[in-house]
């Protein structure tokens, strides 16, 4: 489910959690967490607000077919 | 801006408050700033983010007098104030075209990427069956928004991040602020303004899905629930034309993505399932027409058999206007685009791009005079058009509109307390709630309704049965559970849907007539030339009310 956040990259810096604008985004472990995937708009904030690049993005089965 | 504790939370006193900080509010804020007022800006998001631009936009509509006389403000009246529009030619002349230099020049220095041809003048393209190359291409799209917020921030308006906006205030006969809370922690806030500009969004998201059955999927900001009619709706303003101002586009199967505006006036061919390319037969500037002729047309084809699946076409494109299209237009209207084509496997100029008909967004036009006051005396209107241009320009004209009438004499009034403190409880009520309905379920049963009885075919018995489900529905409002602030935001969206979602329907029983929206009814198929007029809804003593024309 998008996002994905590389944790070799992620400084838990936290722009993404505060920029979605879904709010779906919390503190997590080593990365952030999405919590609600599903209220995802696939809007590309939280790998913009990125300073490290640490986020991609894999669509979910109901969105490739 | 003044800042007070009181026992209920903070209160905060301006003279200009502006609910929602999408490029509209950002419009109205900056405009009304300069106008001299202290403005304090409000929104559930983040202003960096917030709104349809927080998705990116790739074009900008601008008339720049080059000549033509379809780049003249005549034709752009003429084009968007139509009889049936509910748009006077002064809203369009004063609040779009009148701003849209000024909106520019704010764009300009914040460095968006307006493409410039080479000898310097602005990239063009004509779109939307509009008589002129109106919309600029953008590059680098998808960071708009951010560059908007710069310039906001550097205005020195008082920026409220995170507080939804759940109440209108009203004294008297006039609005006198509202009540907000804060998403992440339930905090409760008080505003008194002297003026107040509603820009909380006009084209409302998840009342239907697309084919994927998610209604976050969505072509415009899933965030946008309607509380831009709703909340003027209860303290009396009237709205017009929540039947035929309803949206629907075409998306790429199974992504709610904007694009169409780039994809058809670039020349992208619409082919149906049998492979012939059918556009023609509903309009005469074919893919590049009207977006509605495109979504009637695409639904004729479709009960004709002939789709699914439906496609865009770029496969005659040249390298280079594919690659632009596909690379560089696209993930400014959302940036994740190619993230999603790289896994699907689309290549514009190799495969004709599948798309299907969109989900249907209810949307409206508060009603407003030439200076975009509603008829809520002090409440102003700042989505009065389409698209990003429409909406900065607007806003910053109802933007200023309020802060020159804030200035002249607007007074703050007091708040009841009474009815403050009776707020706040509803707001957080879901979250004391062990037993009821969770948001979830509240909302999907909205679209069930609407799906199914508001989609692209309707009658007056459907329209009817969806009110009475939807009344159903209603009984479950007091009912709504939350288990944290996440949900309780979720819920408040819920609310307002449910609300917006009862007024669409009201508004389009009316409606006796097909052709003039992206549905068509089968009791009454024709076009008929007494509805050529704007329908506006009110309510008197909680009596639902409605006439023709402005």
């Amino acid at each position: 489910m998008p996002p994905v956040f590389n944790k070799e990259r992620c400084h838990m810096c936290g722009n993404c959690i505060e920029d979605c604008p879904g709010l779906i985004l919390e503190i997590g472990n080593e990365v952030p967490e999405v919590v609600y995937p599903e209220e995802c708009w696939h809007c590309g904030n939280c790998r913009i607000s990125c300073p490290e690049n640490a986020v991609s993005y894999e669509f979910p089965l109901y969105m490739r077919v | 801006m003044n800042v007070m504790e009181t026992p209920l939370g903070k209160m905060v006193e301006t003279d200009v408050l502006v609910l929602g900080a999408g490029v509209s509010g950002s419009g109205a804020a900056i405009a009304a700033k300069r106008e001299g007022a202290d403005v304090v800006l409000l929104d559930k998001g983040r202003l960096e983010s917030c709104g349809q631009a927080g998705g990116g936009n790739d074009h900008f509509l601008a008339i720049l007098d080059s000549g033509p006389e379809t780049d003249t403000c005549d034709a752009l009246v003429k084009f968007y104030s139509r009889p049936v529009s509910g748009l006077t030619p002064g809203m369009v002349e004063n609040g779009w075209y009148r701003m849209m230099r000024p909106v520019l020049d704010i764009l300009v220095e914040e460095k968006i990427g307006f493409v410039k041809t080479e000898d310097g003048s602005y990239l063009r393209s004509q779109g939307f069956g509009q008589p002129g190359s109106w919309w600029i291409h953008v590059e680098g799209g998808q960071t708009v928004k951010r560059q908007i917020a710069r310039r906001v921030r550097a205005e020195g308006i008082n920026v409220f991040d995170f507080l939804l906006t759940t109440k209108l205030c009203k004294s008297g006969h006039r609005v006198s602020g509202c009540m907000a809370y804060d998403v992440r922690n339930g905090d409760f806030y008080v505003f008194k303004a002297k003026k107040v500009v509603v820009c909380l969004g006009k084209t409302v998201a998840r009342a239907s899905a697309n084919s994927t059955g998610n209604p976050f999927n969505s072509w415009y900001s899933p965030y946008v629930t309607g509380a831009h009619f709703v909340l003027p709706w209860e303290i009396g303003a009237k709205i017009m034309n929540l039947d035929i101002m309803q949206q629907a586009t075409l998306e790429p199967k199974g992504y709610g993505a904007p694009g169409m505006n780039g994809i058809n006036n670039m020349g992208g061919k619409e082919l149906n399932a049998l492979g012939e390319r059918f556009m023609g037969k509903y309009d005469p500037m074919w893919e590049n027409g009207l977006r509605i002729h495109q979504v009637q047309g695409t639904y004729q084809e479709f009960l004709d058999g002939k789709g699914p699946p439906f496609y865009m076409d770029m496969t005659h494109f040249t390298e280079k206007d594919a690659h632009y299209l596909q690379y560089v237009l696209m993930p400014g209207d959302k940036a994740t685009y190619n993230d999603w084509t790289d896994q699907v496997g689309i290549d514009f100029k190799r495969d004709p791009l599948e798309v299907e008909l969109s989900e249907i967004s209810p949307d409206g036009l508060l009603y407003t005079d030439d200076k975009f006051e509603t008829n809520v005396e002090g409440l102003f209107n700042g989505c009065a058009f389409i698209s990003w241009s429409g909406a900065m320009c607007g806003g910053c004209y109802a933007g200023m509109q309020a802060a020159e009438a804030a200035l002249k004499g607007g007074q703050l009034a007091d708040i009841d307390q009474k009815a403050a403190a009776a707020e706040k409880e509803r707001v957080l009520a879901p979250l004391e709630r062990k037993n009821g309905v969770g948001y979830k379920d509240f909302e999907s049963s909205l679209r069930n309704v609407m799906d199914y009885y508001m989609g692209y075919a309707r009658s007056e018995k459907g329209i009817r049965l969806a009110l009475q489900k939807l009344d159903f529905i209603g009984t479950y409002a007091d009912k709504i559970k939350a288990a944290n602030h996440h949900e309780l935001m979720r819920a408040h969206e819920a609310l307002a849907l449910h609300k917006i979602c009862v007024l669409t329907c009201l508004t389009c029983l009316e409606r006796r007539e097909s052709g003039r929206a992206v549905y068509r009814r089968g009791d009454f198929p024709n076009l008929d030339p007494a509805m050529e007029k704007p329908l506006v809804i009110w309510h008197e003593e909680g009596k639902f009310k409605f006439s023709w024309g402005r």
